[in-house]
């Protein structure tokens, strides 16, 4: 039924309304405003609302499976606050909400639900998965799952690993499609050297690894945008990557550094030690000379590098235009041009560039914590002043309620005065 | 403020400010092509509403006419049903019949923001109900076998909350 025609005389002799009067259209209209757990349930009303509901499971492209709430508090948190997750189409952690959720903690009675999932939806695409329990033997679930979908995949956020590995990292060379794998709490997994599908990601991701990385970043021929984060690496292996990996250096448009260990001493412990206060700057300033091409760079974890420092490090990447930084109290020790300990001066040795402005960024996202007013405006304004688009999130410690809506509101105040390109502004707290 | 004229599909006219009737994209597209700016004599036929249903949408019209316009939909945003506003909540207080037809006219109409309130009253209608509570809400005949019942409880059998 796609018209939307309606006859009086039917609505006066039936009175099952609501399936006479609506087209398909609007019932696709009416359940979008429902989770996908309550639409397999609504299927039992009737054949008609059986028939629609099934339609736009079989359109559905992007399908999120947890097995409970806790699970996807956990993604939000160690996922989708990587900023790499853009590329695999997890926008903004304020967007990722409900689309293709599927939460529920019977998700964990495996077989039974990777058959209804992969018939009830067909054509998933994008596919982000944190149930253990689909990935234990003795059937792995998720093996199934991942291969009736290996024509389809083109995203997959891993959120743990299977049992067993090498039936998945043979399943997923069956995935042609695969673009985007982020592999999540891989821990001391090896991820086969000649894993064929590498070569092909365009974007990926990497996190709570703790074996050398070198082996899968010398293999990611195709990739525009990587996100790191709770990996080991230093400069040598930075060099030994391009120097194996060559394309990479001409690919990489987007980088998103999360906490790393970039101590110089191999990572064969078993637990990270994120010693970024050492060598975090020789690292940044690495891939800054050698990833040319970077748009975007979100480096908000590197927090202990002063500002002045990371100012000096980022302005050699020319085509940046998009930057995700933190600025603290201790980045701003010597913010202060009449601070005779101009600590600055002695870090970066002796190249002194006051108030450097980066005049390519066009979108900012800072995150602040207790700045004044002035402060702001001194790093933060001054030093972008091509901004466009500025998300500020807010820290302030030992305010209250009232305090921090006064200070919101100044800083509001200060910057649409200050930043003249501003098309829109978010200020979060 | 210039005005043009509807005709309903039971031939009621209705003379309504341009600027209320151009926030239906269908109206607004067909003045747009017919190059009507304001009255010319000749009421412009909505086939499809009713007399007392384009009344209605009418009167939903001029109270939201200076409205920002609606966001288009983001996909991955969550769909919430607890804000309608209270204007809009009352004025949605009518039978079920009355209600599907605003939808309906919504639809043809092409009024984005009516249409979401709407769907968003009759969301609620459904929310929180058994199947069984919903068929009994909007008259709607079990016309499953009992196998075919079987089979849909024991494809959602994974997915119900315990």
């Amino acid at each position: 039924m796609n018209s939307f025609q309606y006859d009086r005389q039917s609505i006066q002799s039936v009175p099952n309304l609501i399936n006479i009067h609506f087209s398909d259209d609007c019932f696709h209209l009416l359940f979008s405003y429902f989770p996908i757990h309550t639409l397999l349930s609504l299927r039992s009303v009737c054949k008609r609302w059986k028939t629609v509901i099934e339609d736009i499971f079989k359109k559905k492209q992007s399908l999120k499976l947890f097995g409970s709430i806790g699970s996807i508090d956990c993604f939000v948190e160690n996922v989708a606050n990587l900023k790499i997750s853009e590329q695999i189409h997890f926008p903004k952690i304020i967007d990722f909400n409900y689309d293709g959720f599927l939460i529920n903690t019977k998700l964990n009675s495996g077989r039974h639900a990777s058959i209804v999932l992969a018939s009830l939806f067909p054509n998933v695409k994008r596919l982000v998965i944190n149930c253990p329990q689909l990935m234990q033997q003795p059937n792995v679930p998720l093996i199934r799952l991942l291969y009736r979908w290996r024509f389809t995949l083109c995203s997959i956020i891993l959120y743990s690993l299977p049992s067993n590995c090498d039936q998945l990292w043979r399943t997923l060379q069956h995935c042609s499609s695969l673009k985007h794998l982020c592999a999540v709490r891989f821990y001391r997994t090896i991820i086969p050297e000649t894993f064929s599908l590498l070569p092909q990601m365009e974007s990926f991701g990497l996190a709570h690894y703790l074996l050398d990385p070198v082996p899968i970043l010398s293999q990611l021929k195709s990739c525009y945008a990587l996100k790191l984060s709770w990996i080991s690496i230093n400069r040598q292996q930075i060099e030994t990557i391009i120097e194996l990996n060559s394309n990479l250096t001409f690919n990489l448009r987007k980088l998103c550094l999360g906490l790393l260990s970039t101590s110089t001493l191999s990572s064969s412990s078993s637990s990270l030690f994120l010693s970024r206060i050492d060598n975090f700057r020789q690292v940044l300033t690495t891939i800054c000379n050698r990833f040319q091409h970077l748009t975007f760079l979100d480096i908000l974890m590197s927090d202990q590098l002063p500002f002045e420092e990371l100012l000096l490090i980022i302005s050699r990447l020319t085509s940046l235009n998009e930057l995700w930084i933190y600025v603290g109290r201790h980045q701003l020790e010597d913010w202060n041009e009449n601070n005779n300990n101009n600590r600055y001066d002695e870090m970066v040795e002796k190249i002194i560039i006051k108030r450097k402005q980066l005049h390519s960024i066009r979108k900012l996202y800072v995150e602040i914590y207790d700045l004044s007013l002035e402060q702001f405006r001194q790093s933060i304004a001054y030093r972008f002043p091509n901004v466009e688009h500025l998300t500020v999130k807010m820290n302030f410690s030992f305010d209250s309620e009232l305090n921090s809506k006064i200070r919101m509101i100044e800083f509001e105040q200060l910057i649409r005065s200050q930043f003249k390109y501003l098309i829109d502004y978010h200020l979060k707290k | 403020m210039p005005i043009i004229k509807l005709l309903s599909s039971d031939e009621e006219p209705f003379e309504v400010d341009v600027d209320i009737a151009r926030m239906s994209i269908t109206l607004r597209t067909m003045l747009d092509d017919l190059g009507i700016e304001e009255d010319d004599g000749e009421p412009i036929p909505v086939q499809n509403v009713n007399s007392s249903i384009l009344r209605k949408v009418i009167q939903w019209c001029t109270y939201h006419k200076n409205d920002p316009p609606t966001p288009d939909d983001d996909e991955q945003r969550e769909k919430r049903t607890d804000d309608i506003p209270s204007w809009d909540a009352d004025f949605l207080k009518v039978d079920q019949g009355t209600l599907f037809e605003i939808i309906l006219a919504a639809n043809y109409l092409d009024i984005k923001g009516l249409l979401d309130v709407t769907c968003k009253t009759v969301a609620n209608m459904i929310r929180g109900k058994t199947p069984e509570e919903i068929r009994k809400t909007f008259n709607i005949k079990n016309d499953f076998t009992p196998q075919e019942e079987e089979q849909i409880r024991r494809e959602n059998e994974w997915c119900e909350e315990k």
